[in-house]
Formats: C-alpha cells, structure tokens, sequence
C-alpha cells in the first residue's frame, strides 16, 4: 500500500473503476495485458476485495477487461477502445476541472487565463508525479 | 435449512455486577465479510470479542460460532488477536511461531516465518526485546497465518504509527482465508474505513446500525466516520 487516494464519501467500487481506466488509458497496462487478481488489488489499493471484485465486474461488463477462465483478468485486445477512453477520460477530467473553477467564482476570461498560465509554466518538479498526480518521495 | 451464521447472537446481555456492557444484541455476520466493529471506548466492543471467544459467558441470551456455542471446537475456527499484549516476554520469535503451530492445526509456519523475515527481525529474538510497533506486528503475523473461519482483531491498530498501522491493514488484506470473516474493532474510523464491507456502530452496550460501508457511501454521500459522528453526535 499504497499511493491510492480515495474520497470516502463516494462509493469506491467507481473509484478503483475510475482510476483503473485512467491506468489502462495511460498504458500501464497494455491491451492483451494482465491485470493483478482481486486480492493483489485489494493489497495495493488497501481495500476491501469484494469491493475490488465489483469494480472488475464492472469493467468486465463494459467490455474493459475480459476474464480468462481460472486465468484471471486481461485489458480487452482492443487498440481502439483505449483511444476513445483516454478521450472520455481526459472530457470528464476537463469538466471537473471547469466545475471546481466556477465553484471558486472564477469566469471564463480567469479560467482560460490560469489555463494557459499554468500550461506555460516549466512542469512541477516538487516530485508530484505528473502522470499519476500523486505525489512521489524519492 | 436455515442458514448458517459464522457469528450469531440473540438478545444477547452481559452484565459486569449491575453494570451492563451489551444490552439485547441480535447480530447475525455472514461468510466472506471484513466486518468493522466502530464504537468509542466502554462501548462494549471487547466485551462482545471476548464472549465470541468464550472467554466470557453471557448473562442472558447466547452468541453462536458457526451454530455453535464458544469452546473447544470454535477455537479451531477461530483466530483470536487481544487487545492486550499476550506474548510472553521470554519466549523467542520462533518458539511462539511454534507454540502458535502446536496449538492449531491450521497454522501456515512457513508462511509466519517468512513474514517475520521480511521485518528484518531474528527468530531467534526474545518477545521482551522487541519494541512495540514490532510485538503488535508479530502479534498479528501469529493471528493472520491462520486458515481460520472467523478472525476476530479487537484494536489492531490502536497505539501504532501510522507506517505499523499501514502494514497492519495490508498483512490482513493480503492473508486473510479465502471466504473467511473478519472482525476488526476500532475506534480509529478513518483509518480502516476503506478495507471494511460492513460496519456495526455500538455505544453503550447497544448495536445501533449494521451496514455496508458501500451503501452508506452511495446513499447518505458521506464517509462512515463522517456518518459515525452524526449517528453520535452529543
């Protein structure tokens, strides 16, 4: 365990569902690839395995993840799919961001402003792990 | 047939002298559950851990393992972590991983050996020698390397840094008997939140609220400790 944050007041089955797209999306599992059992994610994740196991049904249904029976899961060989959902992805990520923004009382004119200041500046090196967003100490 | 409860109690009472500690329980835990017991000091949480395991009989009422009343054959099925220290202190690593093994036929030697292993502490250390962090660690290797059907944690956590108490969550996580139930009492909510299934709130001898922790978190948008509070806010 583990450098995975969650937001206790949401369910977390949609979380770890969340949060395994954005991996499959950015490629730290590959199409055709393996994806740890149940209990290996639990173990890393530092929650319930049920809960693991519903977040993987989940997948499974939308066609994600396939299982291969006594085998375990592996990300769908689906080259295309991982395109669309890094797209789906990074739309709701853009959304969330806009909302926050405007929960702050920031207009439009000040969002696009921080925006493009903030993808001006040299990328953070105070060791947050820009991919993952999570912060690394090394 | 009627289902078989891995825990079960019906209107279960225990009064110390005149003092109740648990007032009419009914409770029945399933199979394959990780099971929070969440309530305040002196709510009656090692009471209950204890009559679980026999070490305490009710005054009224009864609490079944398996269908069965607590003794020789459901401390078989029953791994059992006190609250209090239970090492002794003469004893090395290794002569309580065998006193462990001796004890119960379930119990995974080469499995607690590696894990003592991995800590970077010698079998052939004495208990007494070592600090805390690592009695508790060792306490929990010894109770988690068994093929058991119902482990019952009371405060694995409590009292520990929060790099121990990572370690702790993990090695239950990763140990525990497929399709086994665990108990885990706590006071520290946040903490161990997010590897629960389910959650039983008890304050003043009294079950108030059985649980999914998933379902409170989707329904009442709120985290179980944030729910805890409200349920015994004051």
């Amino acid at each position: 365990m583990n450098n995975w944050k969650f937001d206790p007041e949401k369910p977390l089955f949609r979380q770890i569902c969340d949060r395994l797209c954005d991996e499959i999306a950015r490629g730290v599992y590959q199409p055709g690839s393996k994806v740890p059992s149940v209990r290996e994610l639990a173990v890393i994740a530092g929650v319930n395995p049920n809960t693991v196991q519903r977040a993987l049904s989940e997948l499974e249904d939308e066609g994600i993840l396939v299982s291969r029976r006594g085998d375990g899961r592996y990300v769908a060989d689906n080259v295309t799919m991982r395109d669309n959902m890094l797209l789906e992805r990074s739309r709701t990520a853009t959304h969330e961001f806009v909302r926050a923004m405007r929960d702050l009382g920031l207009d439009d004119h000040m969002i696009r402003e921080s925006l493009e200041k903030a993808l001006s500046a040299p990328s953070d090196t105070k060791g947050v792990d820009a991919a993952s967003g999570t912060t690394v100490y090394s | 047939m009627e289902q078989q409860y891995i825990l079960e109690c019906n209107n279960l009472s225990k009064l110390y002298g005149q003092k109740p500690a648990l007032i009419d329980v009914n409770l029945k835990l399933c199979l394959g559950r990780i099971v929070g017991l969440l309530g305040p000091n002196g709510s009656g949480k090692t009471t209950l851990i204890k009559l679980a395991n026999g070490l305490l009989t009710p005054t009224s009422g009864e609490i079944l393992i398996n269908g069965m009343k607590p003794g020789v054959e459901t401390k078989k099925i029953v791994s059992f972590l006190p609250d209090c220290d239970f090492l002794a202190g003469w004893m090395t690593i290794e002569r309580a991983i065998e006193y462990s093994r001796d004890f119960f036929s379930d119990f995974r030697t080469d499995a607690a050996k590696e894990m003592v292993a991995r800590l970077g502490l010698d079998l052939k250390q004495k208990i007494r020698t070592l600090s805390k962090g690592n009695r508790e660690k060792v306490s929990l290797i010894l109770a988690m390397c068994r093929e058991a059907k119902l482990y019952l944690l009371d405060e694995p956590i409590a009292g520990v840094d929060p790099a121990t108490r990572e370690y702790i969550l993990e090695t239950i996580l990763a140990n525990y008997a497929e399709n086994s139930t665990v108990v885990i009492s706590t006071h520290l909510i946040a903490d161990v939140e997010t590897i629960l299934n389910d959650v039983l709130f008890i304050q003043n001898g009294r079950i108030d609220l059985y649980r999914s922790a998933e379902e409170i978190r989707e329904t009442e948008h709120m985290s179980v400790d944030a729910l805890f509070r409200e349920v015994y806010k004051w």
